[in-house]
């Protein structure tokens, strides 16, 4: 064997270790060093193909595949300007609406029933829900609101028959004491008003299902959650999307487990992204955006999370207040 | 989320489970039905693979994270065009490829543009060089360890894109022969005459490395 074929099969095999190849190595030191300087580079482009992916790569896909999925975008004439145009008509027609029902209808007469009723009504202050309520009424302390989704749990459990699991009924209630109000509403969260309050009977009725649409972007809504009221929402199993939120997947580092919520909107409207939250034991967090990208984390998160919060969420509980909730008892 | 093997019915005793995890595919009907948790599945299985090899064809990392995403859209986009006369894992890289090439020959006219007058510009793009560092390894850069494997990067670099996705295909990603046929869609002896001047022209781009 030639030191020409001695490559060639070096080349197309690569390795030599037929006899023939051996024969020639052993009395041949140019041949040697080659066949030597072939293995370690073998060795190192195996190397090269271990290089990480980065662990948004996987958020950063499905986000892409799902934002194609059919039915996760709006109908071609929804699109751009039109859909906050239509919304804006439409308030428009309900106020005026109501402005005429009210000037023409003449005042009912309350039951005593009903006056005992507004009484109690006046002794927890309730969050303005619609048009024809205390629109300037104070925000109600998270304790009222946690009573409240509660008593919704309940009934919606004597609505459908089934008890509201515990692990599941993730309530996140941020009080009126959070400045930038974190996470107001997060999925299936009731159709918040103008006032920056939640509805108490959107919270009864809030189980859309999971839309396919995780990335899609939400325009025009963001940013109308810090008004500064409570606001409550029940975080399930963190599937729903609705306007304003973008859900998160918290991945604890040390322990791999990764967990999900739903964050209000900061700021612009949402970009085709999904942010990855990194929270570590020592409470450093680190929001990274679909392209590895680090953004600001939302303000709830940086401020409000306690390390019992922290550990709670470490145990699947995602439970995060930021004033204590009260268990109601059951009626 | 289990795995849906696509083996038809139960599988045989002596096909261990951790073969059928290895081997199984997620179940091509879940697929087209557009199912979210399959694809999410799939995605699973070959995302790191797919971004191994854009990122060792591009030879950047961030071209590579957006191929891998290009890909796997592709793959959502055909699956419903998929026949299944090869294997899932084939087809998809076989996408990768053709994004990866794409990507380069984009890449390439981009830099043609940028340095040359147009006139100049062979028009074939005669397995034209990457937007990529000077391939040429300084004597500092000759030694071993991390340093070898910088050079290997701009060695590999300086290949054609054919040679390039040869020493890849085998070398880095450890395909077999007959899966690079299958992938590269050509016979079994044109992939090992191209692996062989694939290597041959990488060790003499690195012969600078070992002086």
């Amino acid at each position: 064997m030639t030191c020409e074929e001695l490559r060639a099969l070096l080349d197309t095999e690569g390795e030599a270790s037929s006899p023939a190849a051996r024969a020639h190595l052993e009395g041949c030191r140019a041949c040697s060093r080659e066949v030597e300087r072939w293995r370690l580079a073998q060795a190192a482009l195996r190397e090269l193909g271990r290089e990480p992916a980065p662990p948004f790569l996987h958020a950063r896909i499905m986000a892409h595949v799902r934002a194609e999925a059919p039915g996760s975008r709006p109908a071609a004439w929804l699109r751009g300007w039109r859909a906050p145009a239509l919304a804006a008509v439409g308030a428009a027609v309900v106020i005026l609406g109501l402005g005429l029902y009210r000037a023409v209808t003449p005042p009912p007469v309350t039951p005593v029933a009903e006056v005992a009723d507004s009484r109690e009504k006046a002794a927890a202050p309730e969050p303005a829900s619609g048009f024809d309520k205390g629109a300037a009424g104070p925000p109600a302390p998270a304790a009222v609101v946690a009573d409240r989704v509660a008593t919704a749990a309940r009934r919606q459990e004597a609505a459908d028959g089934t008890p509201p699991a515990a692990e599941e009924k993730h309530v996140l209630a941020a009080a009126a004491a959070v400045p930038t109000a974190g996470i107001a509403a997060a999925a299936g969260e009731p159709a918040r008003d103008e006032l920056g309050a939640a509805a108490p009977a959107a919270t009864e009725a809030m189980a859309p299902r999971a839309s396919a649409d995780l990335a899609g972007p939400a325009p025009g809504v963001a940013g109308e959650t810090r008004g500064g009221a409570p606001a409550v929402g029940t975080l399930r199993a963190a599937e729903r999307q609705v306007a304003g939120v973008v859900r998160c997947r918290l991945q604890l580092e040390g322990g791999g487990d990764v967990v999900e919520v739903d964050l209000p909107a900061e700021g612009a409207p949402l970009p085709e992204e999904v942010w990855s939250v990194t929270f570590s034991p020592d409470g450093r967090i680190e929001v990274l955006d679909a392209f590895g990208r680090t953004r600001q984390a939302p303000a709830l998160l940086q401020q409000g999370l306690s390390q019992t919060q922290r550990q709670q969420l470490r145990l699947g509980r995602y439970r995060l207040s930021q004033a204590p909730v009260p268990a109601t008892p059951a009626p | 989320m289990s795995a849906e093997l696509t083996y038809p019915g139960p599988m045989p005793w002596w096909v261990s489970s951790r073969a059928a995890t290895l081997e199984g595919e997620v179940s091509l009907a879940r697929l087209r039905a557009r199912d979210e948790a399959a694809f999410e599945e799939l995605v699973g299985r070959h995302e790191r693979e797919i971004f191994q090899l854009a990122r060792r064809l591009l030879g950047d990392r961030e071209e590579a994270l957006d191929a891998t995403q290009e890909v796997f859209l592709r793959v959502y986009r055909g699956l419903p065009r998929f026949r299944a006369d090869a294997s899932l894992r084939t087809w998809i890289w076989g996408i990768a490829l053709n994004v990866c090439r794409s990507r380069l020959a984009s890449a390439a006219r981009r830099l043609q543009q940028r340095l040359a007058p147009l006139e100049t510009v062979d028009a074939e793009g005669e397995e034209s060089p990457l937007p990529l560092p000077d391939p040429a390894p300084g004597p500092e850069q000759a030694a071993y360890g991390a340093e070898l494997r910088d050079a290997l990067e701009l060695a590999l670099a300086s290949l054609t894109p054919e040679h390039r996705e040869a020493v890849v295909l085998r070398d880095v990603q450890g395909l077999e022969y007959e899966e690079m046929a299958a992938v590269l869609g050509c016979p079994l002896g044109t992939v090992k005459s191209r692996l062989g001047r694939a290597r041959a022209a990488l060790r003499q781009a690195l012969e600078g490395v070992w002086r």
